[in-house]
């Protein structure tokens, strides 16, 4: 046991871990920052990706003990400083991008560390890089969509085909 | 009724919270002080329990409570869990082996729970419950989906949980004896996980006299009068709620076992109780889905008119029945066996089978996938067969738009449908016409390409009663409170939008409750794709009867004919109008507290019945196996669309779930028993990598079923695509064997090799 220090979304945060405490299981119960979601114990599904030191992890595979010091931004760090939603966020929200929104943290987590890689991805770049992220809600057409719409991309042949 | 907003697409009030980190899950928000708890489970699928010591773990550190079945039997909870029962075709119940919270003499299948460790933290009851002693006499187990094998209950000889049968033998036997023609298909669909991203999970508190389990659900009032029974509590002293749900599929509507072992212990200890499954636990304890096998036959007149259809099925129901096993492969089954045919004679005949697995129950549509895949898939061999065009096939044999109320094989009655229609513009809006030049394209590379349809009709299920109450508050907003209950669909956007449509109060003065059964007296949960259309139902009826008794109440201020209109009451005589909220206020200020709250129930007159055309096209490398979806078009006819992007995202959601089923996902046994498909590494979800942009068009009939003409989208996009990417594969192969699914890239190898 030990105490562990990082700065979390830009604030110095401290809190106890032990040798085998995963750094998912430490912003949850250390920290109470429980927007980052746990969907597997093997490390398949992303519902934990958050960036550590600018890129991003999945945080079920990390040791909190290990990342002492580290700078790691989640869910909770995302939207501006007004408090309105990130351009990813709102493109989640106007395409629809989430139903449940469990996985909803680790995709935009990882659709952000995309976007700053690569700011203007193809479908297939984006469908390739959310690999590691496992939805079960949306068939993730719109999580694609809400992708490349927040490239600036024009999405609008996507959508419905009404009568 | 008012006019409502169908066809706006408000953003959904719930995102900001999902999108922000501010979810409320369950595990997100159970007390801190909350003791964890950690189940022991079988190790092996069928054994005796000859040894279960839990001395050195209720000594372990931080260790309060080690429960097993006989602490349980000592606090005086009843002995098995209850289920729904079939009645077997010689008017006996089926089988009803109890199925106990944690195993007592012997496990039958791996993963089910044997003991709880409850500590102070979820390290350490882990940790404890390695050390819990168990010793096992291995018992052989069954695990074929046939009758015969080594018993698992004395209850249930031969293994045969029920044996039921439904339509006129009789007729069905003379039809084939006189059938131009006769098709036959045999169709394996595997056992799948539901797989929810969001874990199961439950907490529970006891303040001394009232128990409050708190777990991933999909509707509270099943599991609170489970509870007080299981429990030998007053109903009123029960509370049930649901919060923010991370995926159910009907997998979640079941009470599994944890949940009242973790109530038990909350009121042993007197203690918050938590407990949150991994997903290796999740994988080995959730209900598992489909898992059949289906023997189906058509009779046809010499000019492809069907005379006759015939379905028998084994389906496997795991160790033992869950709440509505029983029911789900053989009444749910037989709802929309037929499809969208005109056949005059027909029968369905299923078993249930228990093996040492774990058990199975609804997910996504509960049966009528199951249906509509088996006949799809013949209806696709008989086109194949007798060299006909699968869409001319379809059309030949659809009833009639005139021929409606349709009376079903399982004797309920369908009101509307104009499937040639829904039809037409499927094949119009897939490009069938440019498919030829398409697939020489793709052979031209030394491709492989198939297309395949899929015509479905979809029963909407569930309870056809429901009720809505709204309370007004002293700050001018109001809470809506509403028995069905989210699970990521965005009812609370849907509900609140509707009665703001209805009243004309802004959204963002309405507040929507669910989930909580102390403060709605009754509901009918999520599933079976009922919630929008019953719960719109019960908001009108509220609305209607609210909004009299305010104009009753307003008529000395207003005029005696006050009319409530387009969200203001007003009366010929006057130039006063009031808003719903302002005479909310004044109700309040002259003391009228009887106004303040309005509550009505509504009950649906007719189901619903979706249906839809699906095509898919598939690209194949016959060297690899390797399959690509290169394009997918579902036209479905839900009646009108009230949130058309919700709609959309249920249908996405829906196709996907059926493209696991028929090209990765299947749960794996060894010849143990033991699951080989433990993980995701194992078990093969789709990933976004699988899938390309997904067409639907709305094609709508709205239906006079309910007042809105919805018919209800929840399930449809997986009772359509199963079969349209099974038959795009079996075109893609041209004639051959039948294709069974799931069809993984080395079985779609071994089905080119084998035809090459
Ligand atoms: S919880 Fe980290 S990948 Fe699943
Ligand atoms: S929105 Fe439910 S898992 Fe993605």
């Amino acid at each position: 046991m030990g105490k562990v220090t990082m700065t979390v979304n830009g604030r110095q945060m401290t809190a106890e871990a032990e040798g085998r405490t995963l750094l998912s299981t430490w912003l949850r119960e250390g920290l109470g920052l429980t927007g980052t979601h746990v969907g597997c114990d093997t490390s398949q599904c992303g519902a934990c990706v958050v960036h550590v030191d600018g890129q991003p992890v999945k945080s079920c595979t990390a040791l909190a003990m290990d990342l002492d010091g580290a700078e790691v931004r989640t869910i909770e760090g995302m939207a501006n400083a007004d408090g309105s939603l990130s351009a990813i966020q709102q493109a989640f929200q106007d395409h629809h991008g989430l139903q449940c929104g469990f996985c909803t943290p680790g995709m935009v987590m990882a659709a952000a560390a995309l976007l700053k890689e690569n700011p203007k991805p193809t479908e297939a770049e984006v469908r390739h890089y959310l690999e590691g992220n496992i939805c079960r809600c949306t068939g993730y057409h719109n999580i694609v969509k809400a992708v490349l719409a927040a490239s600036g991309q024009d999405v609008s042949g996507l959508g419905i085909a009404a009568e | 009724m008012q006019a409502f907003g169908k066809s706006q697409s408000v953003h959904r009030i719930e995102d900001r919270r999902l999108l922000t980190g501010q979810g409320r899950f369950l595990d997100d928000i159970a007390p801190r002080d909350a003791l964890h708890a950690v189940f022991l489970r079988a190790p092996i699928a069928h054994g005796r329990i000859t040894a279960l010591d839990l001395s050195d773990a209720r000594a372990a550190p931080g260790v309060h409570a080690v429960f097993d079945a006989a602490a349980l039997a000592q606090a005086g909870l009843a002995p098995a869990m209850e289920a729904s029962l079939r009645t077997n075709r010689d008017g006996s119940q089926g089988a009803n082996p109890p199925r106990p919270l944690l195993a007592g003499d012997r496990v039958c299948f791996v993963g089910q729970p044997v003991a709880m460790v409850v500590a102070d933290t979820a390290a350490q009851a882990r940790d404890a419950a390695e050390m819990i002693d168990l010793d096992l006499d291995p018992l052989p187990a069954h695990l074929a989906l046939e009758p015969g094998g080594p018993q698992i209950h004395p209850e249930a000889p031969e293994n045969i949980a029920y044996d039921w049968a439904i339509g006129d033998e009789q007729a069905v036997e003379a039809a084939f004896a006189r059938a131009a023609r006769r098709v036959a298909i045999t169709v394996e669909q595997p056992r799948l996980l539901a797989a929810s991203m969001e874990p199961r999970g439950a907490c529970a508190e006891w303040d001394g006299q009232r128990l409050h389990l708190c777990f991933s659900g999909q509707g509270v009032w099943t599991m609170k009068e489970r509870l007080a029974r299981m429990l030998h509590l007053a109903p009123a002293d029960v509370r049930v709620t649901i919060p923010d749900v991370g995926g159910g599929f009907g997998m979640k509507a079941m009470p599994h076992p944890e949940y009242f072992v973790v109530a038990h212990a909350a009121r042993a200890l007197g203690r918050a109780v938590r407990w949150a499954s991994d997903r290796s636990e999740a994988i080995l304890s959730d209900n598992s889905a489909r898992d059949l096998r289906s023997d189906a036959e058509l009779a046809l007149d010499e000019n492809y008119r069907i005379l006759a259809y015939r379905v028998r099925n084994w389906s496997n129901l795991g160790a033992f029945n869950s709440e509505f096993a029983q029911g789900i492969q053989s009444g749910l089954f037989s709802m929309v066996a037929t499809g969208a045919y005109a056949i005059p004679a027909a029968m369905v005949h299923s078993r249930g089978i228990y093996t040492n697995t774990t058990q199975v129950d609804a997910y996504r549509g509960a049966g009528r996938p199951e249906a509509i895949t088996v006949l799809e898939r013949l209806m696709d061999k008989a086109a194949r067969q007798l060299g006909q065009c699968p869409f001319d096939l379809r059309r030949r044999n659809f009833i009639a738009p005139d021929a409606f109320p349709h009376d079903t094989l399982a004797q309920d009655r369908i009101m509307d449908g104009e499937f040639a229609r829904v039809l037409e513009r499927a094949r119009a809006e897939a490009d069938v016409a440019g498919f030829p030049a398409r697939r020489a394209e793709s052979e031209a590379r030394g491709m492989r390409r198939g297309l395949g349809l899929c015509f479905y009709i979809e029963s909407i299920l569930g309870n056809p009663t429901e009720g809505a109450a709204v309370e007004f508050h002293a700050d001018g907003t109001l809470t809506l409170f509403v028995g069905t209950q989210s699970n990521g669909q965005g009812h609370e956007t849907v509900f609140a939008q509707f009665l703001a449509d209805q009243t004309g109060v802004p959204l963002d003065a309405i507040r929507v409750v669910q989930g909580d059964s102390d403060r709605i007296a009754r509901g009918g949960g999520t599933g079976g794709s009922r919630s929008v259309t019953v719960q719109t139902t019960a908001t009108v009826a509220m609305v209607g009867q609210m909004t009299e008794a305010f104009a009753a109440f307003l008529a000395p201020e207003l005029g005696a004919d006050v009319a409530f209109e387009d969200g203001t009451f007003r009366a010929a005589g006057s130039n006063r109008t009031l808003t719903l909220i302002e005479a909310a206020a004044l109700a309040r200020a002259e003391g009228r507290d009887d106004l303040l709250r309005h509550e009505a129930s509504a009950t649906l007159e007719a189901r619903s019945y979706p249906n839809g055309a699906h095509l898919a096209e598939v690209e194949i490398d016959p060297e690899t196996g390797a399959l690509r979806l290169e394009r997918y078009t579902a036209v479905d006819d839900f009646g009108n669309l009230l949130h058309p992007r919700l709609v959309e995202g249920q249908v996405h959601g829906g196709i996907v779930q059926g493209f696991g089923q028929a090209l990765s996902e299947r749960v794996v046994f060894d010849p143990d028993g033991q699951p080989l498909t433990g993980s995701f590494m194992d078990y093969a979800l789709p990933r976004a990598s699988d899938l390309p942009f997904l067409r639907f068009v709305s094609e709508p009939v709205p239906t006079a079923t309910n007042p809105l003409g919805v018919k209800g989208c929840g399930e449809a996009g997986t009772v359509g695509s199963i079969a349209a990417l099974v038959n795009a594969v079996q075109d893609a192969l041209g004639d051959g064997a039948d294709v069974q699914m799931p069809l993984t890239p080395q079985r779609i190898w071994e089905l080119f090799a084998r035809s090459a």
